[in-house]
This record gives structure tokens, C-alpha cells and sequence, in this order.
């Protein structure tokens, strides 16, 4: 379970984060929507520490943390039990495919080179990109990178996974190819946190959805009631410019 | 012409002339060497932006990259035992008025390649986009593990190219070491010409060589850049 | 020994009256080689038969050869042949009579101009094949089109690498010292000459160098504000 309270975050002036809350289960898959500027990715890189958040605490395990002055020890901790896949994929530029998703199970999780290797090819076996393996980043579509990049996170096992909008790089005809191997990932029963723009793969897949704006979380709830019957009115106004009428409408 | 240039003197000179190359290399590798060393701690440094630190190292960059080598040879040659004497007699016994010029010389072409390599390798450092560095935080690495095994490899790619092109340029400056009596390639095209009454030739000698071993020089890196990049494609 | 303020005092009197024979050096020989430096890299992104394959190798070539070296050359070159020559032309004036700094300007501007035909050549690059045939869509040929249009596009790109090239000239005409002109660094070591107070003089040369360098910098910092103006408009709209 992961549980964050009373999240702050300002850049200079500019408040991105007003006190967020939100509570995510063990297995759950849970949506963030949001307009951009929201502060849906700045909560997300938040909790992999990627950003450093002003105040507020976070419930991990048994551990709780202080996003004030985080011990170094547990930001570690963080990184180590979550995954995080980039909208811009963030392959490792200078390494194979395989090498990218063997890095961590090697320099981190200290595994021997062949189990590593093995790890590895398996769970790119299961993203479809074992055939790239000794391909460079550069020498692949965006779709094919963020599969990687999903392999890369999937690979070390972590308990969560965040995704921050792993598909508005891509161009369109590339989305869904790696939209299938998310919803493939969501199967296995891992948590995932997912930021993104893609409405029916969130009504397909997520357990929860949480709309923010504004830098607070205006609603939350199950797919089905924050789309068809959304209590307030700015979900309303996001999701009609969002969703086509037609399929509003349904 | 034949008056001026004589071929049978060039002749005669190039061997004695290419024999001093080594003086000049020699001050090459320990220059770049113990400079580049140098410049590693000037770019993590600066990179840290420790405020008092920081100041120091960009007024130190600024003064050598404002101020001729030569002079800077010079204060060293001139200053270094002034300031340092004392010291260095008294706690290793070493009297600095002693000391070969070359030395001199090299602690001034190391003080400027730990600025201008400094400067290259923090540009090649900043190059590397910032999610290469979270990529690496994100699959849980300490920082010194992302610098190390993410940041650095990719820097290096970068600064490879810039490094050759400095490092042609240092070759190029030991033509200066003359002027402090060393007697390198030009120091020794100036002692035949003394000794002789002809000069030109050993100077055609020394321009060939220096010209020839730049070619040289740039050459072997394009073929470095060539080998690093061989598997990659460009970065989209 | 020590350092001896009131020499360094001295030193610095006396380099900064030889200051402008050093900026005056260094701007023209700039200036100088700017166009020449352009005239060759246009005449090879052209790739003019015959000349473009002789600057070619030239200019690969006289980039491996230190200026220093050029110098010396050029020097002795000088000093063998001037009174022949002279008879030739009928030029009655002695060697002794002529400034020696014509070898340093001729030395500079050939090496200077050496580099910056590859900036130049660099900066054609990146520039819009389009931009030429826009030029020649309104009409305009091929010489107006390059003043008109491409030349003015290179500035912005150019001037970063200018800046550095023209510090690096400045420094580099300090070796003029080897061929006996003086410049900043002779001019602040007639004082010490008398007093033996060598570092003196060289620190006050330093000085000297480092406040035009400074100069160089605010100048080109301020130039490159302005010339950008067009590439920051495309950025922001």
C-alpha cells in the first residue's frame, strides 16, 4: 500500500501541489487524469523522488516518510521498490536494449550477469522486443523504446509501478501497441500508478480513476462513475473536451 | 631561391631538428596527463555550485582563458620560486631556481588545461539530458552509480571530439618552450641556425614536422570518434 | 627577491601604453580575416574548380602549423631577402627601418584567417538549403542573395565562436614579442629590464590582457544579445 498526505509542491512562485491525499492498494491499478499543468506527473515523480516535494509524508510498507527532509536511506528504499517508465522512454543512450534492462538487476540488485541476462530476456520475451535486444535505443520507434523502457521497470520487480504519460510521445499508430503491453503488465496483479490522456484504456483497465486540477484531486472513483457520472463540474468540462460526445453519451 | 632555401642543408638539418620531437611530446603527455586530471576536479567542482568555491574557479578559468600562455609561462617560470621558494628549500630541501625550465612550463600548460579541459568536460556533462540521470535514480542507483555509470559514459562521447582539438592545440603551444630555453623542436632549428649562419631550413624542418604530426594527431582522433560511435547511430 | 609593488606600478604604465598597439593588431588583423576567412569558405562551399581544392589542402594544412613557428618563419624569410628584393622593387628604404609588426600582421591574418574560413564553412551548415532558394525566388542572384540573405543568417551562429577566436587572436598577438614588436608584454618588461623585476612586469602584462579579454567578452556578450533577435522570435512564436 501506498498512501501520500498533505503533498506540497511549489515551483518559485507557482504552486503546483496544494495539499494532495491519495491512497493506492496493494494490486490496485489506479488512473491520474488531468488537464496538463494539474500536477498529476510533478505528485507521480514525487513519489520516486525524481522531484523533491516541499512537505507532506508518504506511507510506503511499514515505512513513513517525511518529503521535508527525506533520510537518504529512504528515497533509496523508494526507488528501489517502484518503477518508474518516462514519457520520453529514458533509455539508457549509450546501451543496448538488453544492457538497459539488465542494468538494474545487475548494478543494483547485485544478480550475477547470467541471471540477470536471463531475467532480462524474459521479460523482454514478454514485451515483445526480444529481437531487439542488441539494438540501441536511437536505432528504434518510440513505441519500441517505451516497451523496453516498461521492461526495464517490469524486470527488477518492483512493488509499484509508476507510468508517466507513457504514450503522448508517441505517434498515434505506435499507441496502442504499448498501451497492449501496459494492460498486459496491469494482468500480472502488480500496483500500478498510471499518468495519462488515454481515456478507454483507463476505463479498461484502472480500478480507480483520481481527476486532479489545479494541483488538488477534484474526484475520485471507478472509471464507470468518473466518466458517466462525474459529481463535479470540472471533470464535466475536462472530460467533454476530452472524450468525444458520441461516446459520452453511451 | 637557391640562395635562401638549400636542399642539401634541409637535408642535413630535418634528422637533427625531428630528433628533439620527443621534448615536445614529452611535455605534451604529461600536460595533458596530470591536466586533464586537473580539469575533472574543475568540472565536478563547478558542476556543485558550492558558492565561494564556484567564484574562485570561474575567476581562475577566466584569467587563463584571458591571458597568454606565454605569460602564464612566464609568471610561473618567475613566480613559482618566488612565492614557493622558501617552502620548498626548507621543507624538501629542493631549491626552485634549479629546477629545468620545462617544469615550469608544464605546471603552466597543466594550470590552463584544467581550465579550458574543465570547461569541455562541465559542457559535455550538462549535455546529457537530465532523464538519463533520473532513468538511473528511477531503477534505484545511488548517485554516484548514475554519474558514474550513466552520465560519464555519455559525457565522454561528447568531450571526445573537443579533447582532440585541445589536445592538438597544447602540441601546437610547445612552440613556445623555446623562449624559456628549452630546447625543443624550434629551440633546436634556432641553435643550428646560430651555429651555422643558416636558419631557414631548420625552421621549414620544424614547421613540416609540426604540421605533419598535427595531420597525424587529428587523424587518430577522428578514428577514436569513428570506433565510439560505431554501434550507435546519432541521437534523434 | 619579492614582488615589488611600486615596479609592478611601473610595468603597468608602460603596458598599457603599448595597449593599443596590441587592440590595433588584433582588430584589424580580425576584421581582415573575416573576409578573407568568408571568401574562402564561400568560394569552397561553391566548390569552385582548381581553388576550392587548393584552399582545401591549404587550409588542412596551415591549421597544423603553430603561429609561433609561422612567425619565426616568416621572419627569417624577411631578413634574408628584404634587401634583394628591395633592389628589385627599387624600394629604398633599409631593413632596419621597417616595422617588423607587417611580419606579425602577415603571420595572424593568414593563420586567422585559416579558421575562420572553417567557422564559416561550419556555419553554412547550418543553414536552410530553402534560405537560398527563397533569395533566388524574389529574384535576387547569387551574390545579393549570399550579403542579402545567408551572410546576415550566419551572425547569430557565428558569433559564440567569434568571441573565443577573437580572445584567441589577442593572446596570439602577444607572440609578435618573439620577432622584437612591442606590444603589451614587451611594453611591460621595459621597466623591469632596468630593475630585474621580471615577474612584476609579467603579472601587470597579464593584467592588461585579461581586462581587454574581459572587454572581448562584455562586447560579444552584448552583440550576441542583439543578433539572436531573429532566432528568439521563431522560438517563442
Amino acid at each position: 500500500m501506498i498512501e501520500l498526505t498533505g503533498v506540497k509542491k511549489s515551483f518559485g512562485k507557482q504552486e503546483v501541489l496544494k495539499d494532495v491525499s491519495i491512497k493506492v492498494d496493494d494490486g490496485e491499478v489506479v488512473v491520474i487524469l488531468g488537464p496538463s499543468g494539474s500536477g498529476k506527473t510533478t505528485l507521480l515523480r514525487s513519489i520516486n523522488f525524481l522531484e523533491k516535494a516541499d512537505s507532506g509524508t508518504m506511507k510506503f510498507s511499514d515505512k513513513i516518510i517525511n518529503f521535508k527532509n527525506p533520510k537518504k536511506k529512504d528515497i533509496l528504499y523508494m526507488r528501489r521498490h517502484t518503477g518508474f517508465v518516462f514519457q520520453n522512454y529514458g533509455l539508457f543512450a549509450h546501451k543496448t536494449v538488453l544492457q538497459n534492462v539488465m542494468e538494474g538487476l545487475v548494478q543494483v540488485q547485485k544478480k550475477s550477469k547470467q541471471e540477470a541476462q536471463q531475467i532480462a530476456e524474459e521479460v523482454l520475451q514478454n514485451v515483445g522486443m526480444l529481437e531487439k535486444k542488441d539494438s540501441y535505443p536511437s536505432q528504434l520507434s518510440g513505441g519500441q523504446q517505451q516497451r523496453v523502457g516498461i521492461a526495464r521497470a517490469v524486470a527488477l520487480k518492483p512493488e509499484v509501478i509508476l507510468f508517466d504519460e507513457p504514450t503522448s510521445a508517441l505517434d498515434p499508430e505506435l499507441v496502442g501497441e504499448t498501451l497492449e503491453v501496459i494492460k498486459k503488465v496491469a494482468k500480472t496483479g502488480i500496483t500500478m500508478i498510471v499518468v495519462t490522456h488515454e481515456m478507454s484504456f483507463a476505463e479498461d483497465v484502472a480500478d480507480r480513476v483520481i481527476f486532479m486540477d489545479g494541483g488538488v484531486v477534484v474526484e475520485e472513483g471507478k472509471p464507470g462513475e468518473i466518466f458517466y457520472k462525474p459529481k463535479e463540474e470540472r471533470t464535466r468540462q475536462f472530460l467533454s473536451r476530452i472524450i468525444p460526445q458520441d461516446a459520452y453519451v453511451i | 631561391m637557391g640562395n635562401y632555401f638549400s636542399l642539401e642543408r634541409f637535408i642535413h638539418v630535418f634528422p637533427k631538428v625531428i630528433s628533439s620531437l620527443p621534448v615536445n611530446l614529452h611535455i605534451v603527455f604529461w600536460s595533458m596527463l596530470l591536466g586533464t586530471i586537473l580539469a575533472v576536479f574543475v568540472a565536478v567542482l563547478r558542476l556543485q555550485r558550492v558558492p565561494v568555491i564556484s567564484g574562485l574557479l570561474g575567476l581562475y578559468i577566466s584569467f587563463m582563458r584571458g591571458t597568454p600562455l606565454l605569460v602564464q609561462m612566464m609568471i610561473a617560470f618567475y613566480g613559482i620560486p618566488i612565492v614557493l621558494g622558501t617552502v620548498f628549500l626548507n621543507l624538501f630541501g629542493i631549491n626552485l631556481n634549479r629546477l629545468e625550465p620545462v617544469i615550469f612550463v608544464e605546471i603552466a600548460i597543466i594550470l590552463n588545461e584544467g581550465a579550458f579541459l574543465g570547461e569541455i568536460f562541465r559542457g559535455a556533462i550538462t549535455s546529457v539530458p537530465a532523464v538519463q540521470s533520473e532513468a538511473g535514480y528511477s531503477i534505484g542507483m545511488t548517485g554516484a552509480q548514475t554519474f558514474v555509470r550513466i552520465v560519464l559514459p555519455q559525457a565522454f562521447k561528447v568531450a571526445i571530439p573537443h579533447y582532440g582539438v585541445d589536445l592538438i592545440g597544447v602540441f601546437q603551444n610547445t612552440s613556445l618552450v623555446f623562449m624559456l630555453g628549452v630546447v625543443d623542436l624550434l629551440g633546436r632549428a634556432k641553435t643550428i641556425g646560430a651555429a651555422s649562419g643558416h636558419t631557414i631550413e631548420g625552421y621549414v624542418a620544424a614547421a613540416l614536422i609540426y604540421i605533419a604530426f598535427s595531420l597525424l594527431l587529428k587523424g587518430a582522433f577522428l578514428l577514436i570518434e569513428k570506433k565510439l560511435s560505431g554501434g550507435e547511430i546519432k541521437l534523434v | 627577491m619579492s614582488f615589488s609593488v611600486s615596479s609592478f606600478w611601473e610595468s603597468l604604465v608602460s603596458a598599457l601604453a603599448y595597449a593599443p598597439v596590441t587592440i590595433k593588431l588584433t582588430a584589424i588583423t580580425f576584421v581582415v580575416s573575416l573576409v578573407l576567412g568568408t571568401i574562402i569558405a564561400t568560394i569552397r562551399y561553391y566548390k569552385v574548380p582548381v581553388l576550392s581544392q587548393i584552399f582545401a589542402v591549404f587550409v588542412t594544412a596551415y591549421l597544423g602549423l603553430p603561429t609561433m613557428v609561422a612567425l619565426l618563419l616568416y621572419n627569417i624569410i624577411f631578413m634574408t631577402c628584404y634587401a634583394d628584393v628591395a633592389n628589385v622593387l627599387h624600394i629604398t628604404v633599409p631593413i632596419s627601418e621597417v616595422d617588423p609588426i607587417i611580419i606579425g600582421y602577415f603571420a595572424l591574418i593568414l593563420g586567422t584567417s585559416c579558421s575562420v574560413s572553417e567557422s564559416v564553412r561550419g556555419a553554412f551548415r547550418g543553414i536552410d538549403k530553402v534560405q537560398f532558394e527563397a533569395g533566388y525566388s524574389i529574384g535576387l542572384g547569387k551574390f545579393k542573395t549570399l550579403t542579402r540573405v545567408i551572410y546576415p543568417q550566419m551572425v547569430p551562429i557565428l558569433l559564440p565562436g567569434l568571441q573565443n577566436s577573437l580572445i584567441g587572436l589577442l593572446k596570439a598577438s602577444n607572440l609578435v614579442s618573439a620577432i622584437s614588436v612591442i606590444e603589451i608584454m614587451t611594453g611591460a618588461l621595459l621597466p623591469s629590464l632596468l630593475y630585474y623585476s621580471y615577474l612584476e612586469g609579467y603579472v601587470a602584462a597579464a593584467l592588461v590582457y585579461w581586462l581587454i579579454g574581459i572587454g572581448i567578452e562584455v562586447i560579444g556578450y552584448l552583440a550576441e544579445k542583439n543578433s539572436g533577435k531573429y532566432l528568439k522570435q521563431v522560438a517563442t512564436g
